[in-house]
C-alpha cells in the first residue's frame, strides 16, 4: 500500500473498524516508514483525548446535587401555591401602612406647626407682606421678556 | 407499553416518587455527562448541563409521550442542550478571544518557567486544542452522530433513533465524520 492510501486508512485503524489483514498491511508500512508512522502517532494521540475525556464511573456527587436542586425547586414552588393569602395581604398591608404614614405626617404637622396668633407675629406678618409687596416681586414685575423688549424698542 | 416496567416507573416518577427519579439519575447520568462533554469537550460544563437535562426530564417527563424510550428521549434532551450551549459558547468565543490575547504574555512566562514539565503539558494542550477545533468544525449532523458512537458507545440503531434517521444515514454519516476528522486534523498538524 502507498503512503497516501495507508495515511487514508489511519483513522479507521484507531477506531477499530479494519480486518486484521488490513491492520497487518498498516503496521508493516509504519515499521518502514517515519512519515507515516509519526502521523499515526499523532492521530492515536487525539484519539485517546476522545477516550481520557470519557467518564465511566457513577458520581454519586452529581446525583445528590440534582436531588437536592429539585427539592430546592419544589420547595420554593410550594411556597408560592400554599400561599396565595400572602400574595393578596402584602399590597394591602404595604397600602395601609402608607396610609398610615401619611396620616401621621398631617397629624404631627398640625400638632407642631407655628401658628402666628401673638402681636408680634402679627407685626413680622405685616413687614412680611410689605417687603414681599414693595422689594421682593419687583423681579415678577419685572421679568426678563419686558427688559428684552423695552430694549429692543428703544 | 401499556404496563410496560417503563412506564410504571415513568408513571411513579410523575406521582412525585423522588426515589425512582434518583434511581434513574444513577442509571443514565454517566452516559448523559459523557454526551455533554463529547459536545463540550470541557468537564464542568458538561456536568452543568447534564444537571439541567435531569431537571429538564424531572419536569418533562408528564410530556412524555412514551413513543421511544425513555433512554432516547432522555439522550435527545442532552444532545439539544449541548448543542444550544456550543451555540452559546460561540457567540462568546470572540471575548475570550480578547482575554487570550491579552493573557498570552503571563502564561508564555509560565512556560518558560517550568521547564520540561511545562512543555510536555503545553503540548498535549496543544493537541487537545487541535483535537476540538477539528471536532467543533465537523458539520452538526455528523458531530452528532460521531459523538454518540464514540463518547456514548452507542449502537447505529440507537443513534439511529435518538436522531430520528434510518440506519444507513448513520453509517454514512459516521464514516464521512471519521474521513473528515482525520483530514481535518492532519490538515492543523501541519499548521
Amino acid at each position: 500500500m502507498s503512503c497516501n492510501e495507508i495515511r487514508e486508512k489511519l483513522v479507521f485503524l484507531n477506531a477499530g473498524d479494519l480486518t486484521s489483514e488490513e491492520e497487518k498491511q498498516i503496521f508493516t508500512h509504519l515499521d518502514n516508514c517515519d512519515g507515516c508512522r509519526s502521523l499515526s502517532e499523532k492521530l492515536t494521540a487525539s484519539w485517546m483525548i476522545m477516550e481520557n475525556e470519557k467518564i465511566n464511573y457513577n458520581d454519586v456527587v452529581f446525583v445528590n446535587r440534582i436531588m437536592q436542586r429539585i427539592e430546592a425547586q419544589e420547595l420554593k414552588h410550594k411556597n408560592k401555591i400554599s400561599s396565595p393569602s400572602i400574595r393578596i395581604l402584602r399590597p394591602v398591608a404595604v397600602s395601609l401602612l402608607s396610609a398610615a404614614a401619611i396620616f401621621t405626617g398631617i397629624i404631627l404637622g398640625e400638632k407642631f406647626s407655628v401658628q402666628f396668633t401673638s402681636p408680634e407675629d402679627q407685626r413680622y406678618l405685616e413687614i412680611e407682606a410689605f417687603a414681599n409687596e414693595y422689594f421682593l416681586d419687583e423681579l415678577e414685575e419685572e421679568n426678563i421678556e419686558t427688559i428684552l423688549f423695552t430694549q429692543n424698542t428703544e | 407499553m401499556e404496563n410496560s416496567p417503563e412506564k410504571l416507573i415513568i408513571d411513579k416518577i410523575i406521582g412525585g416518587d423522588r426515589q425512582t427519579f434518583r434511581e434513574i439519575t444513577e442509571r443514565y447520568h454517566t452516559m448523559v455527562i459523557n454526551t455533554c462533554i463529547g459536545f463540550l469537550h470541557n468537564r464542568q460544563d458538561a456536568e452543568d448541563i447534564a444537571q439541567e437535562v435531569f431537571i429538564e426530564v424531572y419536569h418533562s417527563l408528564k410530556h412524555f409521550r412514551q413513543e421511544s424510550k425513555l433512554s432516547t428521549w432522555i439522550y435527545r434532551i442532552a444532545v439539544n442542550k449541548s448543542l444550544n450551549q456550543v451555540r452559546k459558547n460561540k457567540r462568546w468565543r470572540w471575548i475570550q478571544n480578547i482575554e487570550d490575547v491579552f493573557a498570552k504574555g503571563t502564561h508564555d512566562t509560565a512556560v518558560g518557567n517550568d521547564g520540561y514539565s511545562a512543555d510536555r503539558n503545553l503540548e498535549s494542550r496543544q493537541q487537545e486544542a487541535v483535537f476540538h477545533s477539528a471536532m467543533n468544525s465537523m458539520p452538526e449532523n455528523q458531530r452528532i452522530a460521531f459523538t454518540l458512537n464514540k463518547y456514548d458507545e452507542l449502537s447505529y440503531k440507537e443513534i439511529a433513533e435518538i436522531m430520528s434517521v434510518s440506519l444507513s444515514s448513520v453509517e454514512s454519516l459516521i464514516h464521512r465524520a471519521k474521513i473528515n476528522l482525520q483530514k481535518k486534523l492532519i490538515h492543523l498538524y501541519e499548521k
